[in-house]
């Protein structure tokens, strides 16, 4: 980067904010080979909203950055430009106990978030796969979930209002403090899961909940998967637990492998979470008990033993993706053919030489597929994901390859809603960011921008 | 505005007998359910989304005004055709095209109303969580365009919370489908939070998806009387703060107390000075330790009565006050404004003594009636719409209260929206360039700026 550049950067954020470093750039970069040309480090809105302006000036491309714990979902690799690392911005404004609301800025972690509001026995209910170093404004901008989605919904869900320094520089507000709020257009909402592309989120009201009275763990362990995905169904249907996990056997023997096995027995299993008042609990965990003690064998956990569970469900991608790298398969499908679905990709890995396992978010119809394989060497393995395509299709699902940069395949399926809709997703990104400079490797976005082909 | 040569195109759309251009037919389209009204030059009739598609791209080319209209309950003049131009009537397309019980997942047209599919989704077990108060007549395009609210909103939240896809006419005359029924996962711009609640300045819903909910189990209704209205208001708090969040926590003040009381005669207390309704659900076991709480709550706080419902003809009774409130408050005077003004909870008792002296100050009855768990006030403004001088005190009045919301931590509006009626005070809670940020916005959706002009964002 060039010197002058360097030096007005500083003069912006003081020095030592903006580094050059290879290793600072490297641990940015989604590609070995695409490096960042800096990384700069504001430490409040108003310097993110100057390092904004002074990038349009430039049209220099900024890409907004937490922990990077999500960004290989959602991001491209991008060679050059300036990453924008907003894990600096650590205010709480306001813990606001009697309106169990919270306005803090993007850069805390959900593990500090969760200290904070612990203390006034309120939550965020959200719960990442990628763990609780993942950033507030990292989960806004990717629409975290985790298992509890089921239960709790996602992170906006839990958007009151938000802070964002627009692609222009300017700072603007949306939404407010109350839940019933109609004043505006549902920015706050819509910036969730922009991964970048429209605005930087700087800080959020967030609507928190009150910790659960008791919160109870169950990892039910079946003969044969039809059977768990069986019970999952009841499950769902009977007795609203906040989370319904289903791990296959595959999974459950890779996790065994990386030291890490899910507590519990049985060889295809089902991880379900139930909370709220303490005879609610009580009650749900009698009926799954009464329903399946004889089919199932059934652990119970709670507090640190069902925390070790869930650290271990965490790990289930990292199972597969190892020292090469894995690819992360993701499909919708209505509840009603999950289980279906699951035992025939079951068959499906059965019949194929590729080491891949099947975790569910069983009660949300959202089903993974992790795959052992490079995500860069994907193509090696197309015969195998288009027979997980073809079997989600058949069941009325859709499905993606959440890790790889296969922008021809979103935009077929984006157009397929709608041909009205890629212009008209230029014309959004082109009235917010005139200059196109903010995260153009945003996977909400880029298809909707780059020259078909 | 709208010249012959569109009246025949438009007739070609629609066919002849689904076009009104008499007096009396447009006459009948200008209102909604404010005191705001203005002419369209023609109203149309549309059965499905084509015909949608091909008058929006009509209007689109000559630049003509449309205003969208469902049951015309809206409470900020958004269906008002105030700038003339084509009103397009959605209440044919009212089909509920699917309920699928097992996914919990409901298809409906825009013209169905939302009482319509708490029954048919009743009939599974199953319920869709909003619940306006008008809900016997507003529509799910209404719903879906005002983000509207309701009783449940603070345990179940509002429109937006149970929204899963629709199908929508864009002003350029292009019909996309935007989110769905299952779980979404290509990554893309959440345009579907942007369309709800955009007061149908961005698009024109055709096919709503919802998201259904099995009815609660188990529901316990209370009632509780108190001397003070920052009683109530501290109840309020305390409950939500004890870790309980009821489905329901209404509030009504002395004035709609006496008006009810007046009209139905059911035994409330004349001298109270406000009533809590509250109800909590769930799976059942839980429930008696929440109501006995509840109850050691409000009579810690001063409740001077709190009456438990035993069954569901003891819990309907509880029901008729409020759900009579507004039609008893507006037998007293000619006419009558419902704002919506919103604060945090916790700065409700502040909000109900700031409206109280407003009212004092320009001398106007106001009857207050609040959904107290969201903070969501419904200040019912009574006054004589031919009475002039009447008139610029309630101007005042409802200025006065936007002002006082805001200055709370609150919002213009909470479920009614802003369309025409707070035009004017957007500028009170937005800064110039958050107002040009959502222009920004519009125009890429409507580049001529055909639908709904000159409502909810300042031109």
């Amino acid at each position: 980067m060039r010197p002058a550049f360097i030096k007005e950067l500083e003069d912006i954020l003081g020095p030592g904010q903006v580094r050059e470093d290879r290793e600072t750039r490297q641990a940015v970069a989604l590609d070995p080979e695409a490096l960042p040309d800096a990384v700069v480090f504001p430490q409040d809105s108003e310097q993110v909203a100057r390092v904004v302006s002074w990038a349009g000036k430039e049209g220099i491309p900024l890409i907004p950055w937490g922990a990077g714990k999500h960004a290989f979902r959602g991001l491209l690799p991008l060679r050059g430009g300036i990453v924008i690392n907003l894990t600096g911005l650590q205010k709480v404004l306001e813990f606001d106990q009697d309106n169990q609301t919270a306005y803090v800025e993007a850069g805390l972690s959900l593990a500090q978030l969760k200290e904070i509001f612990g203390a006034g026995r309120l939550f965020l209910p959200l719960d990442p796969v990628e763990g609780e170093a993942c950033t507030l404004g990292g989960c806004i901008a990717s629409h975290a979930s985790g298992p509890r989605k089921l239960g709790y919904g996602t992170i906006k869900d839990y958007l009151l209002g938000l802070e964002v320094v627009l692609p222009t520089g300017e700072v603007v507000r949306t939404g407010g403090k109350t839940v019933k709020n109609v004043q505006d257009y549902d920015n706050t909402r819509f910036l969730a899961g922009s991964w970048g592309a429209l605005g930087i989120i700087t800080k959020a009201m967030l609507k928190l909940k009150p910790l659960p009275e008791k919160e109870v763990t169950m990892v039910l362990g079946f003969n044969a998967l039809d059977e768990a995905c069986e019970a999952a169904y009841t499950l769902r249907k009977e007795w609203g637990p906040v989370a319904l996990e289903l791990l296959d056997s595959r999974t459950l023997t890779a996790l065994e492998n990386i030291g890490s096995p899910l507590p519990g027995e049985g060889k295809e299993r089902l991880v379900v979470a139930f909370a709220g008042f303490a005879e609610a609990v009580d009650w749900q965990v009698d009926q799954v008990v009464a329903r399946f003690g004889s089919r199932a064998r059934i652990n119970i956990y709670t507090n640190t033993e069902a925390q070790a569970v869930w650290e271990a469900r965490r790990k289930a991608f990292a199972a597969f993706s190892g020292e090469k790298g894995g690819l992360l398969g993701q499909v919708s499908l209505p509840f009603t053919s999950t289980g279906k679905f699951i035992t025939e990709v079951d068959k499906f890995i059965s019949s194929k030489e590729v080491k891949a396992g099947i975790v569910a978010h069983f009660g949300n119809g959202h089903v993974h597929v992790f795959i052992e394989h490079p995500p860069l060497a994907y193509s090696e393995v197309r015969g195998f994901l288009a027979g997980i395509e073809e079997q989600a299709l058949k069941e009325g699902g859709l499905f993606l390859v959440d890790n790889v940069g296969d922008l021809e395949d979103i935009r077929k399926k984006v157009e397929n809603r709608g041909s009205a809709l890629l212009p008209l997703l230029k014309r959004i990104k082109e009235a917010l960011d005139p200059k196109g400079i903010l995260a153009p490797n945003s996977k909400a976005i880029a298809y909707a921008l780059s020259p078909r082909g | 505005m709208v010249d012959r040569e569109t009246l025949k195109e438009l007739i070609q759309i629609v066919g002849r007998e689904n076009v009104l251009t008499s007096e009396v037919s447009l006459a009948t389209y200008m209102y909604d359910a404010t005191l705001l009204y203005g002419k369209p030059d023609v109203v149309v009739f549309v059965e499905n989304a084509q015909q949608i598609a091909s008058i929006l791209k009509l209007a689109n080319s000559k630049g003509i005004p449309v205003t969208p209209r469902g049951a015309g309950m809206g409470l900020s003049g958004g269906t008002v055709p105030n700038r003339g131009g084509i009103v397009i009537v959605m209440t044919r397309m009212n089909r509920i095209l699917e309920i699928d019980a097992e996914n919990r997942v409901a298809v409906v047209e825009p013209g169905v109303t939302n009482m319509e599919l708490q029954k048919a989704a009743a009939a599974y077990g199953l319920m869709y969580a909003p619940d306006p108060a008008s809900q016997k007549v507003s529509t799910m395009g209404g719903n879906f365009g005002e983000n509207a609210g309701g009783m449940r909103g603070i345990k179940y939240g509002v429109t937006k919370d149970h929204i899963l896809g629709v199908e929508l006419v864009l002003p350029t005359g292009d019909i996309v489908n935007i989110g769905g029924k299952w779980e979404p996962i290509l990554p893309e711009l959440n345009l579907l939070s942007l369309l709800i609640g955009s007061e149908g300045t961005l698009g024109i819903a055709t096919k709503i998806t919802v998201r259904l909910l099995p009815l609660p189990r188990a529901v316990k209704t209370l009632l509780a009387v108190y001397n003070t209205l920052e009683e109530a208001g501290n109840s309020v708090s305390q409950i939500v703060a004890h870790g309980i969040i009821p489905t329901t926590l209404e509030l009504m003040d002395n004035k709609v107390i006496q008006a009810v009381e007046e009209w139905l005669h059911i035994g409330l207390p004349l001298e109270a000075a406000a009533v809590l309704l509250i109800e909590v659900d769930g799976w059942g076991p839980e429930l008696d330790r929440q109501a006995e709480k509840i109850i050691e709550i409000c009579r810690s706080n001063g409740a001077i009565q709190v009456q438990l419902a035993r069954d569901a003809a003891e819990r309907d009774n509880l029901w008729l006050a409020r759900r009579a409130a507004i039609g008893a408050m507006a037998r007293l005077r000619p006419s009558y404004d419902l704002e919506d003004a919103t604060v945090p909870r916790s700065r409700l008792p502040e909000m109900l003594r700031r409206v109280e002296a407003i009212a004092q100050k320009y001398r106007l009855p106001i009857g207050m009636l609040a959904h107290a768990g969201d903070g969501n006030l419904h200040p019912l403004v009574l006054f004589d719409e031919r009475d002039q001088e009447e008139m610029e005190r309630v101007h005042k009045t409802r200025e006065e209260i936007f002002r006082a919301a805001l200055e709370l931590e609150g919002t213009l509006s909470g479920e009614h929206g802003i369309g025409l009626g707070k035009l004017d005070f957007m500028p009170l809670a937005f800064t110039p360039i958050e107002l040009d940020f959502m222009r920004r916005e519009r125009r890429a959706f409507d580049p001529k700026g055909i639908l709904n002009p000159g409502k909810f964002i300042p031109e």
